[in-house]
């Protein structure tokens, strides 16, 4: 039984311009202990992806389109009740955001606030309640837990405001953590801090990781599986190394020749031209071929399924088996097979 | 913390000189003699004569302003000349009707910071339902009511047409601050009487401040509730009552606390009227009186009090405003 | 045939248009100018030897006859040759006049202060009776017509001199109208201008204004104006107004100061420092239009300030003297009737709650049109 299971997860906006599907037919798959990085630019739908597993976008769980399934070890999350899903909130899915500044309540101590959660979370009051919160900012590298749990968020830097986040994350003990951008409002060197220490916690506690970035080397350094997302939609999923090996889907190519790397020194700098679309109006056909350098005129009217890329395995009648090693794209130009037909 | 006391104690310290002198000159500089300004009305010349020695007036004006900055610092305002008060100094006059100034004015100051939070709060927490719409209506209205009119208006209800159709347990009386009679009542007899009588002046001051409180809560809890940190404490599985009302209440009641500071001199305001209304005796009753009594000394010793109480009551808003904001309490620290 | 259709009936164009606001509003405003001028047509021929007020009355019955005409024809006009509609103001205040329209309850607000304005031109018109007609004093006088209950002859009642209530409220909005926009016109004028100064200046002149205006804010304003009044007893309407605006200076100099110092560090503040711009010339001509925005929102809610302030003064006995009455002096007069005759008491009240109703609405309004990220907080 894997740990998280997503099928067909649509979760639609009430906007003032109409309403927005920014999360429109998601699938994904995480194993216990797992690490997936979500990949996609800002509008893609990382964040409310990650919102909907805990039932918190922003303008409540109904909107969650029916028909949408999150598998937690095989319970069911979407229409669960609010009893359930607060147990859940915390106490087995943790979610960390991508503003520690703004993030963190800035008139209660973060003492305060990671006692709240270990409060909800287990069983330790009292004297234990603190010493466990003294031992979970000391767990994240706060040094002299003891006594800054003392202060307020605003005495903190941006880095160890994160660590605080991680280890209220923690208190409940949750058995999946989801980080939205963790690192993005950071410096580059506390960057890799943070990231370490999301990477090393993760394989301590062997807590599932899900890891939501705009940017493939954030991701890559960390996690096992890689999920491409763009325009409300998984356009290519796989392993790591093979996806960045071998990237099947313009996008995904976008994506990588769009930051230079070190050893890549000879390819220019080549940015996707133009930026998403409005979540409002989707473009007909595939969603990213207004953007695409390798259209071609069957990509405006029909869009393409997530099919597996090799025939590895005959899939019996699309149902989708432990999907670790699988690799799958969404593109007209891997194959005139495709299509659904 | 105490450096932000110490700072903001030294910063009213000029602003209450500067209202002294405002006091001052604006009686004073008045076209024409100020004795025969608030001259009690048919006297003679001598007596004249003797009153401007008596004010000091036939001093130089810069002695004059001395003395009077002198007598700020001392209480010491000189005596009033209304035949009411005759010969007795401003500052017991003043003193003998401020504590039931201070009792209206504390009570619906109090009550009208709760009644206005909570209704704001609520409003916020249902934003956009028709209960929403309706409290809306009835925070603008009590907003834009002109006081003395709602003063006039529920003690029409309260009182007059109380007294005449209902009897008793609807019925408070309009005037006054006590039942003629009410010294042979016994101790808790007598709260409950007081209590009585404070009922319309203290009801009709908290409506009018609640409505203004209450659209500002709203307002403000409304920028609230969209904070990342309100997104945090729902992550972490609280109830959402509680992070309204833990995480959402204590960030949005901070401005409501500014707000205490900009509530002040309208409150004042406030009761000058009410007072006037329901003849309670307090301060804005007494200057008033004073005026129309042409009881100068008084006049001169009321203003500065009540320039100097708004400025007592800034200085406390300050305050408080590090006490529930840390981050305040720091940038002065 | 078609584009002179504006000229058969204002509004007409409009409404075929199917823009049935517009229309409705103009149409109903000729109307309702004709009847008053058709329905009054003896106190309209009267008026032209008349006094002061019956000329400014009669002056806007027929401006505005004419205007909502010429109006109409004009605005289908220009929709025809395909400018749209006439521009409202210059471009910048463009956006915030749609936010404003679109925003229901303020347009209501808008439309309740144009209705209180109007009526208050056209008093000598539209009020049934003289304000201090006592009927039952005149000689051969009836003496029924004191206290009377509202009624057809009487809609609001009549008073204890047998005064007809509702045109003594009509006589009243002069002063009560007239004070508030008088008083905040100086007090925008002044406290605009010491703030801009204040603000570009900063330094020492900085200091001296935002410590003056520290004083004067420390005081209750009722309780200063009072102290004013009483220096100048009995007051003037020019005192009254002088008194207000002075209570009223301080809130607009600390806004507009708050708003050219932000101003300031703005790109083309320096751009126009860089063209070699004077400082006078920045000042008025880049940095205090700026201001003009939120000054408007401050003015509108002073404006509603300065209604109640005037009511409370006069209700004290310490309002203008001589002339008509007022608002607030009317619910002074009635609150000694209130068991059995409401009526006196109420009505100035109702009268004070409308206006400043509006001017809240309005101010409320403007301030979410500036302000467009508070449009969640934007209530009724």
């Amino acid at each position: 039984m894997s740990l998280l299971e997503i099928r067909n997860l649509r979760t639609h906006l009430a906007v003032p311009g109409g309403i927005a599907r920014a999360v429109d037919g998601v699938d994904l798959d995480l194993g216990e202990g797992g690490t997936v990085g979500v990949v996609g630019e800002s509008g893609s739908g990382k964040t409310l992806l990650a919102l909907s597993i805990l039932g918190l976008p922003p303008g409540g769980p109904d909107q969650i389109i029916d028909g949408s399934s999150i598998r937690y070890r095989g319970e069911e999350l979407v229409g669960v009740g609010n009893k359930r899903l607060r147990e859940i909130r915390g106490g087995e899915i943790a979610m960390i955001f991508q503003e520690p500044m703004t993030s963190l309540n800035p008139v209660f101590t973060v003492g305060d606030q990671v006692r709240e959660s270990v409060g909800l979370h287990t069983s330790l009051r009292g004297r234990a309640g603190k010493e466990e919160v003294v031992r979970l900012l000391g767990e994240v590298g706060i040094p002299d837990p003891s006594a800054r749990m003392r202060d307020y968020p605003h005495q903190f830097s941006g880095g160890m405001r994160q660590r605080v986040m991680i280890a209220m994350a923690l208190a409940g003990k949750p058995s999946l953590l989801i980080a939205d951008e963790p690192t993005t409002a950071l410096d580059v060197t506390i960057e890799a801090q943070i990231l370490d220490l999301i990477k090393e916690t993760q394989t301590r506690l062997g807590m599932g990781l899900l890891l939501i970035s705009h940017d493939l080397r954030t991701v890559s350094k960390v996690c096992e599986r890689l999920v491409v997302l763009y325009a409300g939609r998984v356009v290519e999923s796989g392993p790591t190394a093979e996806v960045l090996a071998s990237p099947k889907h313009p996008y995904t190519r976008g994506l990588m020749g769009s930051r230079l790397s070190m050893d890549d020194r000879r390819k220019s700098l080549r940015p996707i031209p133009g930026e998403v679309p409005e979540a409002t109006s989707w473009p007909r056909g595939c969603r990213f071929h207004p953007r695409c350098g390798e259209m071609i005129p069957r990509c405006r009217t029909r869009e393409p399924d997530l099919l597996p890329l090799e025939a590895a395995a005959p899939d019996s009648g699309g149902a989708v088996g432990p999907t670790t090693g699988v690799r799958k794209a969404r593109c007209w130009l891997l194959g005139e097979t495709g299509g659904g037909a | 913390m105490r450096s932000l006391v110490f700072r903001r104690t030294l910063t009213a310290i000029p602003l209450l000189l500067g209202v002294a002198t405002l006091v001052f000159f604006a009686l004073s500089l008045a076209p024409g003699d100020p004795a025969t300004l608030f001259y009690p009305i048919g006297a003679s010349p001598e007596v004249l004569d003797q009153l401007r020695r008596s004010l000091g007036l036939d001093d130089p004006l810069l002695v004059r302003y001395f003395k009077w900055l002198l007598g700020c610092l001392t209480g010491d305002f000189g005596v009033s000349l209304s035949p009411r008060y005759y010969q007795l100094p401003v500052r017991d006059v003043i003193l003998g009707v401020l504590p039931n100034t201070l009792l209206l004015a504390g009570c619906s100051l109090f009550l009208a910071f709760v009644v206005g939070s909570l209704v704001g709060v609520f409003q916020a927490t249902r934003q956009g339902s028709l209960i929403d719409s309706v409290l809306s209506g009835c925070t603008l209205f009590f907003y834009s009511v002109p006081s003395f009119w709602l003063a006039v208006m529920l003690g029409m209800f309260f009182s007059v047409k109380a007294e005449a159709f209902w009897g008793w347990p609807v019925f408070f009386p309009a005037s006054g601050v006590a039942s003629p009679g009410a010294d042979s009542l016994s101790t808790w007899g007598q709260v409950l009487d007081r209590a009585h009588h404070l009922f319309l002046p203290c009801l009709t001051l908290t409506l009018v401040m609640a409505g203004g409180i209450a659209r500002y809560v709203r307002t403000s809890m409304l920028e609230v509730v969209r904070q990342d940190y309100i997104r945090t404490a729902r992550a972490k599985g609280l109830p959402e009552s509680r992070v309204i009302l833990k995480h959402g209440l204590r960030n949005g009641l901070i401005p409501v606390v500014t707000l205490f500071g900009a509530y002040f001199p309208i409150l004042l305001s406030g009761t000058v009227l009410i007072e006037y209304v329901f003849t309670w005796p307090g301060m804005g009753r007494l200057m008033v009186d004073s005026v129309l009594a042409r009881d100068y000394p008084v006049v001169l010793g009321g203003t500065f009090l009540f320039g100097a109480a708004v400025v007592v009551g800034n200085l406390l808003a300050d305050l408080l405003y590090g006490v529930v904001d840390p981050r305040i309490r720091d940038a002065h620290g | 045939m078609g584009r002179w259709i504006g000229l058969v009936l204002p509004g007409l164009p409009q409404l075929l248009r199917r823009e049935a606001f517009k229309g409705t509003s103009v149409l109903l405003l000729w109307l309702g100018l004709l009847v008053v001028g058709l329905t009054r047509f003896d106190r309209v021929t009267a008026a032209f030897d008349g006094g002061l007020h019956d000329r400014v009355a009669l002056l806007t019955l027929f401006i505005g006859l004419i205007g909502a005409w010429w109006w109409s024809f004009r605005d289908d006009r220009s929709h025809r040759i395909g400018r749209g509609e006439v521009p409202y103001g210059s471009g910048a205040g463009q956006g915030v006049w749609e936010a404003f329209r679109r925003n229901r309850m303020a347009v209501l607000g808008l439309g309740i202060i144009l209705t209180l304005y109007l009526v208050m031109l056209l008093t000598p018109f539209l009020a049934p009776f003289e304000p201090e007609l006592r009927e039952a004093y005149q000689p051969g006088g009836d003496a029924s017509r004191i206290l009377n209950p509202p009624s057809v002859r009487n809609i609001m009642g009549t008073d204890q001199y047998s005064q007809d209530v509702f045109s003594r409220i009509l006589y009243g909005a002069r002063i009560s109208l007239s004070i508030g926009l008088l008083a905040v016109g100086i007090s925008v004028t002044l406290g605009g201008l010491l703030g801009a100064i204040a603000g570009y200046l900063g330094g020492r002149i900085d200091w001296v204004i935002m410590r003056a205006v520290d004083v004067v804010m420390a005081f209750p304003k009722l309780v200063l104006i009072i102290v004013i009044v009483a220096v100048f007893f009995p007051a003037s309407l020019f005192v009254i107004v002088v008194a207000l605006a002075f209570t009223q200076w301080p809130f607009m100099a600390r806004m507009v100061r708050g708003e050219i110092l932000s101003l300031k560090e703005r790109e083309f503040t320096e751009a126009a420092r860089a063209l070699g711009f004077s400082r006078r010339r920045i000042l008025f001509r880049h940095l205090l239009p700026n201001a003009v925005g939120p000054l408007t929102v401050v003015a509108a809610l002073g404006i509603g300030n300065a209604i109640v302030l005037e009511a409370g003064l006069s209700f004290l006995g310490l309002g203008v003297q001589g002339g008509h009455t007022s608002w607030g002096k009317m619910v002074f007069e009635g609150r000694d009737f209130l068991l059995d005759e409401w009526w006196i008491a109420t009505f100035p009240g109702l009268a004070i709650v409308l206006a400043v109703l509006a001017f809240n609405l309005v101010g409320d309004g403007l301030r979410d049109a500036l302000d467009p990220r508070q449009g969640g907080g934007a209530g009724p």
